[in-house]
């Protein structure tokens, strides 16, 4: 302990039984089902919304069954290749709900709470994701795919006012919920526009391009009742400060209001809290526990992906000798920063260790700043003994341009300022894939292209968290640092003039420093929207009053 | 080795300077001996050997070029105000004798409260001119040290103590052209310069003495913009942080590398900002690589780029890239460029959304502007750095807990403040 100082004032309180239970702390289910509503009759809806709100799964459910996964389960894996499986005995199917600005106008109108749109100040929810397209790097080209104009759901003047998600163990459970939710369409004065189902392609929870995906979700502080942390903190208290600041080792902990209102926020010392997360400064009492969600269809391109991997780890390799031996994984694991496993670049530089990407005591336990400790747990032991990773300022060995070191700094500096501005940025990622998964891209086809991502995120603020992160840092060429280039996973060159051309700068051995270029985008959006989040109570007193 | 430190940008006023060239390097270099010094005189560094370099003196070998970027918009008044209001603000001009960042002033005297500065504590500033209807007609950025613009004028350069030192030859006549091309025809020369010595009456010292060039002279703060007038963007403040960054910082036995806590223990910056926080994590995680460290020639603060992602015409159709220009220094290495939208497009920059969301101020241009300066690293390991205590702390006000204060010895009576960072940090 040293002499330090107390570990800070004790966290909130979370209201459980408000905050939806997707938000916190995520369903976290196996499979995912959409349906994306337009209001017809707002008199009817709000009479299907009273009715629906006592099935809408509040946080308090949520961790209930998360305590038996818990409980069922370990940090490390059973056997190789097992991380993520949910327990047989738990059974799960739970619904929440979100509106856009343009569903909540309609179902707010001519009430007592008309006004109050007008006290929420984030531009994104306000104006809608398709108004806000071209801000997130989409192709301005009508013509493109990416184009809002093209979108499959909720493009311009096609705004979803009413978005239901359900997560199930069980797809059947999950869609007998969303069923029994919908009732009789015509009776709830809603029109279903937009339906789709995701689930998990494997037991690690890989994307489509097959990297293992949500390592690194942020930790969040609070109690859920006293002394009852909402996120376990397996490290011994007797380590000073990680276990004030780390949820799982390396995973770092932020304050409720980064993404529930009524909260604080992350401040500059992550020990201490920050700002009290509202909806604009006159905001209504009723958004207090409420969240923004973004939900964005992406389609991945899974064969161009790779072929495109191939052909410049090939070229690279060819043409310098500090990249010798790079194949299409060692590119893809340099533009993800992981490589398929889930095993972070920064812990293991030469080759994949699936050990390691599926320990989730070491998988996430890592900066850029400077190198990492072993520490002891909570019970006796240690975090486990995978080599540990280096401090990497330049990106010698994670490059800067890497999809995890664009999105999320961690404890290093960024172009905002020093650490604050990566705490403040995270979001709760709860997305899962669409449609079959590729097993070899270099073969037909069977699915023509249509699989992706349905990504879904909950955050205070749209504008300083989501679209931030894909407009300022995905999607620019220098920051959050430098060297970098694009996030060639998912970030796309909005500049004008620029046709969308991405660049990335790596490091070879010796710090030879090269370049690969992308001529084309390869997570392509095609869909989404910006709605709000109520807690339950205002689902039931407000929005449907 | 290096022979000799260029001016920033690639800029060629000097060339028709007959020994303006040398002299500026002389200057450079002399920054960079007073910044070594400085390292050098910490309290418990003795025994160590500063990584700091100055090129025209020492020749590591082969350097890695690592650029150290930052937004232009001013992360001081982003949290101490929050951003509506740091809009607002960011469109003014405050005088020297109230600061940005807080309680207090930058100089001590009654003539500093007649002169100006812009509340833009990134290394780039602007200004905005309007029309009749209050249109926003361009937006200017600057990134240009008041160093060069002394140079120009001839006077003594400036010590890292703010006090005249390093003998320039100018071309006061140049000087005048310059701001007349790219402020007004209407500037005279009588306008630039000190009519009286400027005095910091705490410590009697002569910061700008009668006749030479007043960097606050009206055409460059309240009529213009022509370089840098913020008390805290100056090349040898550059100069300085890139040296004391260098050393590493400890707290209760373990090395401090959260950005944060660094700057609020060693104090080499405004912790607020976007700039000096990551200017010195930057530096400071090279030199734990045991690097030898410095700052590219030309040194320079440079802006990188405006984004334009997401900016429309009034049609929808994205904004020509041509409507930024630059004026002075060159592609990643801007002084000086324009936002402009030319007039045969029938509308002004005003009617130009971001988002959706129409330009009001010049913050939101600058909100999209990158500035950059370019740190070298030599010889990984060259080094076994021992970390030094922290000299200073920092707190936090429960009524604005986003806002660092880093209390100064003038500061009154404190509140319900909390100390910042009052732990070992973490590992990485």
């Amino acid at each position: 302990m040293n002499g330090a100082g107390a570990p800070g004032p004790e966290e909130p309180l979370l209201e459980v039984d408000e905050i939806q239970g997707n938000v916190l702390p995520g369903f976290m289910k196996p499979t995912l089902a959409l349906c994306a509503l337009q209001i017809e009759d707002a008199q009817l809806a709000k009479a299907w919304i009273r009715e629906i709100a006592g099935a809408i799964t509040a946080l308090s459910e949520t961790l209930e069954s998360r305590k038996r996964v818990r409980a069922l389960r370990t940090y490390e894996p059973l056997a190789e290749g097992t991380l993520g499986a949910v327990p047989e005995q738990v059974d799960d199917a739970w619904a929440n709900i979100s509106f856009s600005c343009t569903g909540l106008e309609k179902l707010l109108a001519g009430g007592a709470y008309e006004g109050d749109l007008e006290r929420f100040e984030d531009p994104g929810f306000r104006a809608g994701m398709a108004a806000r397209s071209s801000l997130l790097g989409d192709p301005t080209d009508p013509n493109a795919e990416g184009n809002a104009a093209n979108w499959i759901v909720g493009g311009p003047d096609e705004e979803i006012d009413v978005l239901l998600c359900i997560g199930a163990d069980n797809a059947a459970r999950g869609q007998q919920l969303m069923e029994d939710l919908r009732g009789t369409p015509e009776g709830s004065g809603m029109v279903t526009v937009y339906q789709q189902e995701g689930e998990k392609l494997d037991q690690i929870g890989s994307e489509q391009f097959g990297f293992q995906d949500g390592v690194s979700q942020p930790g969040v502080r609070g109690l859920t009742a006293p002394g009852e942390y909402l996120t376990p903190r397996p490290i011994a208290s007797s380590a000073i400060p990680e276990s004030w600041i780390y949820g799982l080792p390396g995973q770092l902990l932020t304050w409720p209001g980064d993404y529930v209102f009524g909260y604080p926020s992350s401040g500059p010392d992550p020990r201490l809290p920050g700002p009290l997360a509202t909806v604009g400064p006159q905001a209504p009492d009723w958004t207090r526990n409420g969240s923004y969600f973004v939900f964005r269809r992406f389609r991945q391109d899974v064969a161009g992906f790779w072929a495109f991997l191939a052909e410049q780890a090939e070229e690279l390799s060819q043409r310098q000798p500090g990249f010798a031996g790079w194949d299409a994984e060692r590119l893809g694991a340099a533009v993800v920063g992981r490589w398929k496993s889930g095993a972070p670049l920064a812990r293991s530089p030469e080759a994949d260790d699936p050990s390691l990407g599926t320990n989730r005591l070491a998988n996430n336990d890592f900066g850029f700043a400077a190198p990492s400790v072993q520490l002891p747990l909570e019970g006796g032991g240690t975090t486990p003994p995978f080599p540990l990773a280096q401090g990497d300022p330049i990106g010698a060995t994670c490059p800067m341009a890497a999809h995890i070191r664009k999105v999320n700094a961690r404890t290093a500096g960024d172009d905002m300022g020093g650490r604050q501005p990566s705490f403040q940025r995270r979001i709760l990622r709860r997305g899962l894939p669409w449609g079959p998964k590729l097993e070899n891209p270099e073969e037909p086809d069977p699915a023509e292209g249509q699989r992706g991502l349905l990504f879904l995120s909950y955050q205070a603020s749209i504008a300083r968290q989501f679209e931030f992160l894909s407009n300022s840092w995905m999607g620019s060429d220098t920051n959050p640092r430098s060297p970098s280039g694009f996030d060639l996973l998912v970030g796309q060159n909005g500049e004008p003039g620029q046709g969308g051309k991405r660049h990335a700068i790596l490091f070879g051995k010796n710090f030879e420093v090269g370049e690969v270029v992308a001529n084309d985008i390869f997570v392509i959006p095609t869909g989404g929207g910006y709605y709000f989040t109520p807690s339950i109570s205002a689902l039931r007193e407000v929005i449907s009053a | 080795m290096l022979s000799s430190y260029g001016p920033p940008g690639y800029m060629t006023d000097f060339d028709s300077v007959p020994g303006l060239l040398g002299d500026w390097s002389k200057a450079v270099s002399g920054w960079f001996d007073e910044a070594i010094k400085l390292v050098e005189s910490k309290p418990g560094f003795s025994g160590q050997r500063c990584q700091y370099y100055n090129q025209l003196k020492q020749d590591p070998g082969p350097t890695l070029e690592q650029p150290v970027v930052w937004n232009a918009f001013s992360g001081t008044s982003l949290r101490r105000f929050g951003e509506a209001q740091a809009m607002e603000v960011g469109e003014t001009v405050m005088p020297l004798s109230e600061r940005q960042d807080g309680q207090g002033v930058y100089y001590t005297g009654p003539a500093w409260a007649k002169l100006f500065y812009r509340p833009h504590d990134e290394y780039c500033e602007w200004r905005v001119d309007r029309d009749e209807e209050g249109r926003i007609m361009r937006v200017t950025f600057t990134s240009e040290p008041p160093e060069y613009w002394q140079a120009l004028h001839g006077d003594d350069l400036p010590n890292l103590n703010g006090e005249p030192t390093y003998p320039v030859p100018g071309d006061p006549q140049l000087l005048l052209e310059l701001y007349r091309e790219y402020v007004s025809p209407d500037v005279e020369l009588e306008d630039l310069i000190c009519s009286e010595d400027l005095v910091e009456e705490a410590e009697q010292k002569t910061l700008y003495p009668k006749g030479s060039y007043n960097p606050y002279n009206r055409w460059n703060t309240t009529d213009g913009l022509m370089h840098l007038t913020h008390p805290a963007n100056s090349l040898a403040a550059e100069i300085e942080l890139g040296g004391v960054a260098t050393i590493l910082r400890e707290r209760y036995g373990r090395r401090i590398t959260d950005p944060d806590a660094l700057i609020c223990g060693t104090r080499y910056g405004g912790a607020n900002r976007c700039s000096d926080p990551m200017i010195g994590c930057s530096v400071n995680e090279l030199a734990a690589l045991g690097c030898w460290v410095t700052l590219r020639d030309p040194v320079g603060l440079y802006m990188d780029h405006l984004d334009m992602t997401g900016w429309e015409k009034p049609d929808g159709s994205p904004v020509e890239p041509e409507y930024f220009r630059i004026l002075r220094g060159k592609e990643r290495f801007i002084e000086r460029a324009v936002f402009e939208v030319p007039s045969s497009e029938g509308f002004t920059v005003s009617d130009v959304t971001i988002g959706g969301v129409p330009i009001r101020y010049g913050g939101q241009l600058a909100q999209h502007i990158t500035v950059r300066l370019v740190g070298l690293a030599a010889e990984p390991g060259a080094f076994d750095p021992i970390p030094l205590p922290c000299e200073h702390s920092a707190l936090i006000d429960p009524a604005n807990p986003e806002y660092l204060i880093q209390p100064r010895p003038e500061r009154g009576p404190q509140g319900e403040e909390i100390t910042a960072f009052d732990y070992p940090d973490v590992a990485s």
